[in-house]
């Protein structure tokens, strides 16, 4: 399984907190990969609504692109820090983690 | 609606019509307008009860006319506890004292200065110009490093301590949410590219405003910064100053930083950035007309909400600006805005030295 992930937008851009990041489930410690499969599965990733068009009303709302490729498979969603799917906003919140240790080790 | 338990008031004071009652609230005496405001104040509780069925999307938008005059603003403040669900617990209502807690006082004193800025200087009843209610919730989400508008609220996260400070430390960050709000109302810019940057910036003039009107700042005197002390120390800033967020006086200088990056705002149409990030560049290209209302301000003198900030605003309310237009026919327009104020000479110099040339005469 390969996960992109892609945070946008909020009160400024910044060009190293909006940096991509892609992950390989293969080069992953087992149990984390099993974690983050886990996440993908219990948040029903591939049967998600497509990325709505953006919303007329509101501003400065962050917005994060998550795309995953397993098996043949390929789907892409959007969400905002006011996701409502627990499931996903704890993928959400495993990413943005991820996401973090990679700027800090950079 | 008269009960025995309340202080004694005139009985001329409960039967009167509501739209008497407003006329004393606004006309008479100090005693009788107190007496009307409490008599209204019940009144309006039950007739908005009554209308709650038939109205109740609009109750939430607005408040009831009859509660509190123009110039009365109406704060309340919710918390999130931490967690990231809309709208949290009230923690502070309008008039009940300060809590202690930085995040909501400041967005509580915040909201309120905006309100009083909009209110005394351009006679703007809140949001929606009709006495909108201000809702902020703070102590969005754990560690949450940003603030926006939902649409119907101002949000505030706490920061995440590490590079980001909480997000209601800034009196131009508060300001600026809520100037998203009567952006929405009035001409709903769209939020990308340059009609989206146009939206940003528009935020971020009545955010610096509302802080020039606070602290009492001439166009010369104001620093021009937007979120002076929203970051923690350990974030670099440019040329050994404290980093912000952006800096509408010299775009581009906010931030230089090994892990935020370095800011990406231009401050002239010759390096304005395509992009498809950040819904088309939206904070990044509004350092244009940022940069173009800083020297139209500087260029006219004095306090900058006096003549600069009226032709900006009375371009956001002017019904040939579109939704989806872009700098030069904002610029246009706020160059014929400014004939009424006799600064059209110095508007349009500002937007000739960002890249926009416009005519004076249109």
């Amino acid at each position: 399984m390969k996960i992109y992930f892609k945070p946008e937008g909020g009160f400024g851009f910044f060009p190293g907190l909006n940096k991509a990041l892609e992950i390989n489930c293969e080069s992953l410690p087992a149990d984390e990969a099993s974690h983050v499969e886990n996440l993908v599965c219990e948040a029903n990733f591939f049967d998600l609504p497509e990325p709505a068009p953006v919303p007329v009303r509101g501003a400065d709302m962050k917005e994060y692109i998550i795309k995953v490729e397993d098996k043949g498979r390929q789907h892409m969603v959007k969400l905002t820090d006011l996701e409502t799917n627990q499931y996903l906003r704890d993928l959400l919140t495993y990413l943005t983690n991820k996401q973090k240790e990679t700027r800090s080790g950079s | 609606m008269c009960q025995q338990n309340k202080p004694h008031r005139h009985s001329i004071f409960c039967i009167l019509p509501p739209y008497i009652l407003r006329s004393i609230a606004e006309n008479g005496s100090k005693e009788q307008r107190s007496m009307a405001l409490h008599v209204l104040s019940g009144d309006t509780t039950f007739r908005s009860l009554r209308a709650v069925p038939r109205f109740a999307a609009e109750l939430i938008k607005k408040r009831p006319l009859a509660f509190m005059l123009a110039g009365d603003k109406q704060r309340t403040i919710f918390s999130a506890n931490n967690a990231q669900a809309l709208p949290g617990v009230i923690v502070r209502a309008e008039g009940s004292p300060a809590t202690g807690d930085p995040a909501i006082d400041e967005a509580y004193d915040g909201l309120g200065l905006t309100y009083d800025f909009f209110w005394n200087v351009f006679n703007r009843n809140s949001i929606d110009d009709e006495g909108m209610p201000l809702n902020g919730t703070v102590h969005f989400g754990a560690n949450y490093s940003n603030a926006f508008w939902d649409g119907q609220r101002m949000v505030f996260g706490d920061g995440d301590g590490e590079l980001f400070n909480r997000f209601t430390i800034s009196l131009d960050v508060i300001a600026h949410e809520l100037a998203h709000g009567v952006t929405e109302d009035e001409t709903q810019l769209i939020y990308s590219s340059q009609s989206g940057a146009l939206n940003e910036s528009v935020s971020d003039v009545f955010g610096s405003l509302v802080k020039q009107y606070a602290l009492n700042q001439t166009a010369e005197g104001a620093d021009w910064l937007i979120g002076a002390g929203l970051f923690t120390d350990r974030v670099q800033g440019v040329g050994g100053n404290p980093a912000v967020l952006r800096s509408m006086k010299e775009p581009g200088t906010g931030y230089d930083d090994p892990v935020l990056g370095r800011d990406p705002q231009p401050g002239h149409m010759d390096d304005f950035v395509n992009t498809f990030e950040d819904n088309g560049g939206v904070h990044i290209n509004s350092g244009i007309p940022n940069k173009a209302f800083y020297l139209a301000a500087t260029n006219i003198g004095g306090y900058a909400w006096e003549k600069a900030g009226r032709v900006w605003y009375e371009t956001l309310l002017d019904s040939r600006l579109r939704s989806n237009d872009k700098f030069q026919r904002f610029a246009q327009l706020t160059v014929e805005n400014a004939k009424r104020y006799k600064v059209e000479a110095e508007v349009c110099d500002a937007w000739t030295k960002v890249g926009i040339s416009v005519p004076m005469i249109i």
